[in-house]
């Protein structure tokens, strides 16, 4: 597969921090590539180098074949950016901010406003395009914040966090757009701390944590790092250790642990499982008192690999 | 050139839309001379209406044969004081009384019989009466103003007689009856045909000359305040563009704009050239403005164009470089609000003398001290301009000015963007 993105350890600190401690990686074109992480990760650093808006300490980036560090000018001109926070003038109308990024992107008269008219069906906004964009709601602003960088129908994307802080219906409306980008042949390079997010748009995901890229790869080889197992947690009206020993020998339990009051069960099938917790519990007098039960996910990934959690 | 055009395009569209600007920019310089103007009537020219109405005066000439009763009468009632006083012919004193009684007129101004045949006597008592209305004081001051020079100038023949019998005197001639009687006919004949004519030294000529100086001071008054609120609110308005640059950097728009295919050059010569631009309109909206509401008169054609791209380029030269020492927009509230302010005040100083007759002995000091400040080389322009004298030098000031101030600027902001 033909290399859209290709990053080769990039460095970047502030002072005596390393923001970005030696990041490598590359994505394929059409791919959707996400980097998971929490707030402080390095996500943004990463790709304001990308996006040319930080220069480096060392390492280089390519767009396209295009290094951002020495074809800086080419590279801008095939990527689109949308930044975390909202970059419009609310004094212009929807369909005014259109204009103005468009001709930022060299696109001028009857294309432009063919081009403005296509962007502004795709963000669901035609209807109010008329309107200052002040007026408009939080997730409003974010389709429109995306609506700029599809303009000029880049061959790669990057989106910052794109639905941070917005409403349910809004974010779902984002998310879509998303997908549709790689039905269009677009490279997306998208950052997030919301698991769910990065699961249901990526091709493969980069989890990022101080700095560095701890784990790459499609959701399912993350998934096998921390194996298969579900996470059953339970909370007892009793002491744990009632029921620690005689549910570790129960079938299909693959190992208990306790901890601060909850034990956690690692099950391959949680279904069959249950009804057998239950039942000893109810032997011994002990009853369950709170049961979640955890798939494995990014989540658990993430947790694997760092000991925190991905919004701590 | 195309993509700085689009900047500053909408720059100034945004512009347009900022309330604050257009207050700033427009409101408020007319605003503050509009109350000048109103505040102290009309003026623009020396040959307009006073505000103050004109008295209604009836005059009641009994020595009707009399020349020197017909000059007097003619003078008050004629065309060349009808801007001041509203006068009209009474035959009898009883009724221009009555008229000031019931309030018909402000003044009865009633010249006596045998009034021209004592004017030259020194043992007359050559007087005229005024009959007023108490409650009324300008008119009444206007007529006997008037009246006194006129009488002053009858009163002349008695001087005439005096000096002449002095003259003889230190000859060791002693003038006799006949030759007074002489000299006293002779300034009789004469002066009432100088009153007629409304010669120097009477009234009709010299308080219309008063009015007319005082009436081109306001209008000089007028001008230097506009004058001032156009200078003063031009470095505001300039300031006020630029400080997109700061809000756009906190806004996200411009580093957005730095991911775009465009050089930072043109992003910052757009920025530029749309406060430019601002500061232009507002410049000749001013003018056109106050051209026309307050007659104020800037110049020939060619010192205000000069003068309007002196201003304009100092302006945005200044706003971009006292911009590029700012980090953010809440510096730029402080900034802008102590730093334009003082430097506005020093470089205005200048034009204090033309408002304020007692500065005017400080104007060398004021003058020298004003070019100190950007502002200062404005007000001087736009001075030199209503003058009528040549402006090139302070526009060569002007423009050499601009040149360090938006160098600095640029380097700044290119030091700061280049990352």
């Amino acid at each position: 597969m033909e290399q859209a993105i290709q990053v080769q350890d990039l460095r970047k600190a502030f002072g005596a921090i390393p923001a970005v401690d030696g990041v490598s990686f590359s994505v394929g074109c059409g791919e959707i590539f996400s980097l998971l992480g929490p707030n402080g990760a390095g996500k943004t650093t990463t790709i304001s180098m990308l996006a040319g808006l930080l220069r480096p300490d060392s390492g280089d980036a390519a767009l396209l074949g295009n290094s951002v560090t020495r074809q800086a000018a080419r590279a801008r001109a095939v990527l689109g950016v949308v930044p975390q926070d909202i970059a419009l003038y609310m004094d212009l109308s929807a369909r005014e901010n259109l204009s103005f990024w468009g001709k930022m992107y060299t696109l001028r008269g009857k294309a432009l406003n063919r081009r403005v008219d296509e962007v502004l069906e795709v963000i669901g906004l035609a209807d109010r395009q008329k309107e200052r964009v002040g007026t408009f709601s939080g997730g409003m602003k974010r389709r429109v914040n995306i609506g700029v960088a599809l303009l000029h129908k880049p061959p790669v994307v990057i989106m910052d966090e794109p639905t941070v802080g917005i409403d349910p219906q809004s974010r779902r409306h984002i998310l879509d757009a998303v997908k549709e980008l790689r039905g269009h042949g677009m490279t997306v390079l998208y950052t997030t701390h919301y698991m769910e997010e990065a699961e249901e748009l990526s091709d493969r995901v980069a989890v990022m944590d101080k700095g560095k890229i701890i784990a790459c790869g499609t959701n399912a080889e993350l998934i096998r790092m921390v194996g298969q197992d579900t996470r059953i947690e339970l909370a007892l009206n009793a002491e744990s250790g009632r029921v620690i020993d005689p549910w570790r020998s129960l079938e299909g339990i693959r190992g208990v642990t306790a901890e601060d009051g909850r034990i956690t069960v690692l099950a391959a099938d949680s279904n069959a499982v249950l009804p057998r917790l239950f039942e000893s519990a109810a032997s011994r007098g002990v009853r369950i008192t709170s049961l979640e039960i955890r798939e494995p996910n990014l989540e658990a990934v993430f947790l694997h690999l760092t000991g925190r959690a991905l919004r701590d | 050139m195309m993509t700085i055009w689009n900047v500053a395009w909408k720059d100034l569209v945004r512009s347009a839309r900022s309330v604050f600007i257009l207050v700033f920019a427009l409101v408020l310089p007319l605003l503050t001379t509009g109350v000048f103007f109103a505040a102290f009537g009309g003026l623009s020219s020396g040959d307009e209406s006073p505000s103050i109405p004109a008295p209604r005066v009836l005059v009641v000439n009994l020595d009707s044969s009399g020349e020197a009763a017909i000059a007097l009468e003619n003078v008050l009632t004629g065309d060349e004081l009808s801007n001041v006083l509203d006068a009209a012919r009474e035959s009898d004193p009883a009724p221009a009384r009555l008229a000031v009684d019931t309030g018909g007129a402000a003044v009865a101004v009633i010249i006596p019989l045998g009034f021209s045949a004592g004017i030259g006597d020194p043992e007359s008592a050559a007087g005229v009466e005024v009959y007023q209305d108490p409650a009324q004081t300008v008119g009444p001051a206007i007529v006997r103003s008037i009246l006194e020079q006129a009488l002053d100038g009858f009163a002349g023949g008695w001087v005439v007689i005096k000096a002449s019998g002095g003259a003889l005197a230190s000859r060791s001639v002693m003038m006799d009856g006949a030759t007074a009687a002489r000299i006293s006919a002779l300034y009789t004949e004469w002066a009432p045909a100088q009153l007629a004519a409304g010669a120097g030294g009477l009234a009709v000529e010299s308080t219309a000359g008063a009015k007319r100086e005082s009436v081109d001071f306001m209008a000089r008054m007028i001008s230097a305040i506009m004058a001032m609120m156009l200078v003063f609110y031009c470095f505001f308005t300039g300031t006020a563009s630029a400080q997109s640059i700061l809000t756009e950097q906190e806004e996200g728009t411009l580093p957005r704009l730095f991911t775009m295919p465009v050089r930072r050059s043109q992003i910052l010569g757009g920025k530029m050239l749309s406060v430019f631009l601002t500061l232009a309109v507002q410049l000749i909206v001013l003018l056109a403005v106050s051209a026309l509401v307050f007659g104020i008169r800037w110049g020939d054609s060619l010192s205000v164009v000069l003068a309007v791209i002196g201003t304009g380029t100092l302006s945005a030269s200044f706003a971009i470089f006292i911009t590029s020492f700012l980090k953010n927009t809440k510096q730029a509230g402080m900034v802008y609000g102590v730093v334009v302010n003082l430097v506005g005040w020093i470089g205005i100083s200048r034009l204090f003398a033309e408002i304020i007759p007692g500065l005017s002995k400080y104007s060398a000091y004021t003058d020298t001290v004003s070019l100190v400040s950007p502002q200062g080389w404005a007000a001087r322009i736009w001075q030199e301009s209503m003058a009528g004298t040549p402006v090139w030098f302070t526009l060569a000031g002007m423009l050499a000015l601009s040149l360090v101030l938006f160098g600095i600027g640029v380097f700044k902001f290119n030091r700061r963007f280049s990352e």
